[in-house]
């Protein structure tokens, strides 16, 4: 399978040894996307440590996901300027509209919700950023504006 | 065999101990619930060990489960100030703790009770709301069950299940959110234990209980 050849080849240039830990899942989640069972059970294979080790530095981490990534990834801004003007209530509606709790993804793979802080726009707070694309100035009531214009363009593009 | 002076009074102490269990074995009661003796690395979690240390005249409050003794070194134990940190550090821990004695396993055999009432406090936070996480309890084991809303992340289960090579229980996630489980969720009949039982021994609150003690499935 391609993917747990990427995956080899990225242990190859490793020593087994726990200070490369962070690094080896830093970079099989660039590749591959996201760090699935497996693919924790066969790095904790390679650094002789017990899985739910394993299991518990990637959970520590907000970088780290465990789902395969949206293909509209949404990202909520939680800075300091887009918290204090709601941007947990702006997390919430999309959490709600999508019926899926952070750093999860639909189950049809189209939308993935992740909180961030700051794009370094927070003029418009509260922000949210989907394909590279900057909402300003969001509220719970355009939440589901956003959904359904990008519902539209999928099923266009 | 180096020695020291807990509120005043003289104690022996073995080389490299921690002030704790040199405290406890001369009677001297410190309030604790993650402290383990075989820990390497004690990590400090629960706060209640708090005690003040003189360092060059002056006070530093450390925790005693993973302070080494030093020859002749000033403890408190009892100050006003670190009664009054053991006090928060406890209504931290049972601000998320689901309090409901009545139907629970360990009825009056928990630390917490023990704990509040060395401390002369009450189970239910006076100063802090209740905040008891929608978790659901693991009973797919057929000797003992896990019930994640009385844990107080002291970790007792986690070093012991790996100081016998097994490792099969962890902390997962950060801060609040923190829990202890195997990995990926994975329920604990499937997990690979072995049922040794280790961490229900060790457990200080009804969290790991053993099922024929009946510990009802709602809480």
């Amino acid at each position: 399978m391609e993917e747990s050849k990427q995956i080899e080849e990225i242990l190859r240039r490793f020593h087994p040894e726990r200070e490369n830990l962070l690094p080896v899942l830093q970079e099989i989640q660039e590749k591959v996307g996201y760090l699935s069972r497996e693919v924790m059970e066969s790095v904790a294979r390679f650094f002789h440590l017990p899985p739910s080790e394993i299991f518990s530095v990637v959970t520590f981490y907000n970088q780290f996901r465990r789902k395969p990534p949206g293909r509209n990834p949404i990202h909520v801004c939680l800075g300091t300027a887009c918290y204090l003007l709601g941007g947990n209530l702006i997390l919430d509606a999309f959490s709600r509209e999508l019926q899926i709790k952070k750093g999860d993804t639909t189950e049809d793979g189209n939308f993935g919700l992740e909180s961030t802080a700051c794009f370094g726009c927070c003029n418009v707070a509260p922000v949210v950023k989907i394909n590279s694309q900057i909402y300003p100035k969001m509220t719970p009531g355009t939440v589901e504006e956003v959904i359904i214009n990008l519902r539209d363009k999928n099923k266009k593009g | 065999m180096p020695s020291l002076i807990i509120d005043g009074k003289e104690i022996a102490a073995e080389p490299g101990e921690k002030i704790l269990w040199a405290a406890l074995r001369s009677g001297i009661h410190i309030p604790h619930l993650c402290a383990m003796e075989s820990a390497d690395l004690p990590f400090g979690g629960c706060r209640l060990c708090l005690v003040e240390v003189e360092v060059g005249g002056r006070r530093e409050m450390v925790t005693a489960c993973s302070e080494p003794v030093r020859e002749k070194m000033k403890v408190y134990a009892h100050t006003e100030k670190i009664e009054r940190m053991r006090r928060t550090a406890f209504e931290l821990i049972m601000s998320d703790h689901l309090i409901d004695c009545k139907n629970c396993p360990k009825r009056k055999d928990c630390e917490l009770i023990r704990t509040a009432s060395s401390l002369k406090m009450t189970l239910q936070p006076k100063n802090l709301r209740s905040l008891v996480r929608d978790l659901s309890i693991d009973d797919s084991h057929p000797l003992f069950a896990y019930d994640p809303r009385k844990c107080v992340k002291c970790g007792k289960c986690v070093l012991t299940c790996q100081g016998l090579g097994k490792s099969l229980l962890n902390f997962a996630y950060r801060g609040f959110e923190m829990v202890v489980t195997t990995f990926d969720h994975l329920p604990l009949a499937s997990s690979g234990c072995e049922s040794c039982l280790e961490c229900v021994k060790v457990c200080p609150t009804g969290a790991l209980y053993l099922k024929e003690t009946g510990g009802r499935r709602d809480g």
